[in-house]
């Protein structure tokens, strides 16, 4: 059995299961929760993976595009939202569409271990024009067709949180996002948290993600900076907006400033 | 002459109206005229009309608030009766919510068959140039019954003749043969029905000839009536409880005067103590 601190890792040590990874998945939704911290460590030690999959992408998205981390996302919405784009999807960005629906039975097809999981075929009608790899199948009982939508396996989820304890219990706080159904589609789990409790039971809270799923915790506090966690700290928008008026050449530097001014 | 009333705060209302008729109202990601329209529509009916869900927390409430952008997550969070995982909302209560559920939605284009293109259309150099994404259009447009369109500055690039790139069809997508469009604009409001086109009503301060020019040839602007405005005691309530702050103004505003107008926004949520309940006054 494994002693309870033994999830704990440094922020390097975590950062570096992504080097070289063909599918990394972040958590959050929105400006809710970004493991925006992680994403600046992989900026600046310049490491490198295939595909970055988010339900919505934002900033931390457009920053490992800009920064060439990621070679393409797999996503159905991205942007900025009120904020515009940054960088990263001004230049342009290999991007695998999705739908809401599909990316959710993508992930769930890989948590299930089944080849494919069906759409409607209206539902697909777009998807299937951006994606002329998806087949078509046909129910054996009804006779509707479906979009057969893959499994997205993945290799590893990070997911930032409110608080987590060395066993890898972990309270998200506000956007519950979709994290647990990334956790569950990922070889390994790499938590990041705001507060770092002796146990979460003790707090009075349930998780949200337990300490089967979860492999490494990070005491990682700002962590979804310039973003934000609540409870504690909500999105510095200022921040952002600098953020989208960079180049597309500077967001390394950016990346770096704001470790330094502690900005994530 | 325009009247005391600008073209968001009746945009909102006309929104609104649209919305009261809901059971549940959508939000949408960074869609400040629905948010606005759909936190008034629930003033006016003193809590009785639609709950609404906000993806900012994705939750669901019938908490009275003010309009939220840059605090929008806790905003969200205000008198929740449950935070929902995305899976679980996306993929089992919207299917449920079949002819219950309003959104406006503001396209990147809307052709004059209703086609909605949230994607891509061309530069210049005729590049397809990707914006936000195809979301949960295909879904929403099967739900939502009438599906609901806004935007805040329509010309001929975002009404069009023909879409570049078809998102969703909801004519096609809304087996009732009745099914309808309804577009909201900042010029007139246009109903699409598998007949034809139609725009139902021009602003006051709107000539026919400036909406003819901003719409498609095939769409019939001439029969259109004068759009009613909202009585005193809404816009009063929209601009000192629903929308102190203006958010709804946001949407109306292009390039430098965009950032600064976030910048203030964001300057004067945070000034204020956290203002998302409005409990202390009760709605008419």
């Amino acid at each position: 059995m494994a002693t309870p601190g033994a999830k704990l890792a440094t922020l390097p040590e975590a950062a570096a299961l992504a080097a070289g990874a063909s599918r990394i998945v972040l958590g959050g939704w929105s400006f809710s929760r970004r493991p925006l911290r992680m994403a600046m460590e992989w900026v600046i030690r310049g490491l490198r993976f295939e595909e970055l999959v988010v339900m919505t992408g934002g900033l931390e998205t457009d920053l490992l595009l800009a920064a060439g981390v990621a070679r393409r996302v797999r996503s159905f919405y991205l942007g900025m939202e009120a904020l515009g784009m940054g960088p990263g999807l001004k230049a342009g960005a290999e991007v695998v569409e999705e739908t809401e629906t599909s990316l959710v039975l993508g992930l769930n097809a890989a948590v299930e271990g089944v080849s494919f999981l069906p759409l409607p075929k209206h539902h697909g009608e777009a998807l299937s024009r951006m994606r002329p790899e998806l087949k078509a199948v046909r129910c054996p009982y009804s006779g509707a067709e479906y979009w057969a939508i893959p499994p997205i396996p993945v290799d590893v989820a990070y997911i930032h949180g409110w608080r987590a304890d060395p066993r890898g219990n972990v309270v998200l706080g506000g956007h519950k996002g979709a994290d647990r159904l990334l956790a569950l589609a990922a070889r390994r789990v790499v938590v990041t948290c705001e507060e770092l409790v002796d146990d979460i039971a003790a707090t009075g809270l349930e998780a949200d993600l337990t300490e089967p799923l979860v492999d490494k915790v990070v005491h990682l506090p700002g962590g979804a900076r310039p973003g934000g966690c609540l409870p504690g700290y909500e999105p510095d928008w200022p921040a952002l907006l600098e953020y989208v008026g960079l180049e597309r050449g500077a967001v390394t530097e950016w990346a770096k400033r704001g470790i330094r001014m502690g900005m994530g | 002459m325009k009247s005391d009333i600008d073209t968001a705060e009746l945009m909102v209302w006309l929104m609104s109206r649209h919305l009261a008729r809901a059971e549940v109202v959508q939000l949408g990601l960074a869609s400040a005229l629905n948010q606005v329209a759909a936190l008034l529509a629930h003033a006016v009916a003193q809590g009785q009309g639609p709950a609404v869900e906000d993806p900012a927390g994705l939750t669901l409430s019938r908490a009275y608030r003010s309009a939220s952008l840059s605090r929008s997550e806790r905003a969200a969070q205000q008198g929740a009766v449950r935070r929902f995982e995305a899976p679980e909302w996306i993929t089992q209560m919207m299917p449920r919510l079949a002819g219950r559920m309003g959104q406006f939605v503001r396209p990147l284009q809307i052709d004059a068959r209703g086609r909605i293109n949230t994607l891509q259309i061309a530069d210049a150099q005729r590049r397809p140039r990707r914006f936000a994404g195809l979301a949960g259009l295909a879904e929403l447009a099967e739900i939502a019954r009438p599906f609901f369109a806004y935007l805040p500055r329509q010309d001929r690039r975002c009404f069009v003749d023909e879409v570049e790139f078809v998102v969703c069809d909801p004519l096609a997508a809304n087996p009732d043969p009745n099914a309808r469009i309804i577009l909201v604009t900042d010029l007139a409001v246009f109903e699409f029905t598998r007949a034809d086109t139609r725009a139902v009503s021009c602003h006051p301060w709107v000539s026919k000839t400036a909406l003819r020019e901003a719409t498609p040839a095939a769409v019939i602007v001439e029969d259109a009536t004068v759009t009613p405005l909202p009585d005193a005691d809404t816009l009063r309530l929209l601009r000192e409880q629903v929308d102190p702050l203006g958010i709804r103004n946001i949407e109306f505003l292009y390039g430098k005067d965009r950032r600064t107008g976030l910048l203030k926004l964001y300057a004067d949520e945070a000034a204020r103590p956290f203002f998302g309940a409005h409990s202390e006054h009760r709605p008419r």
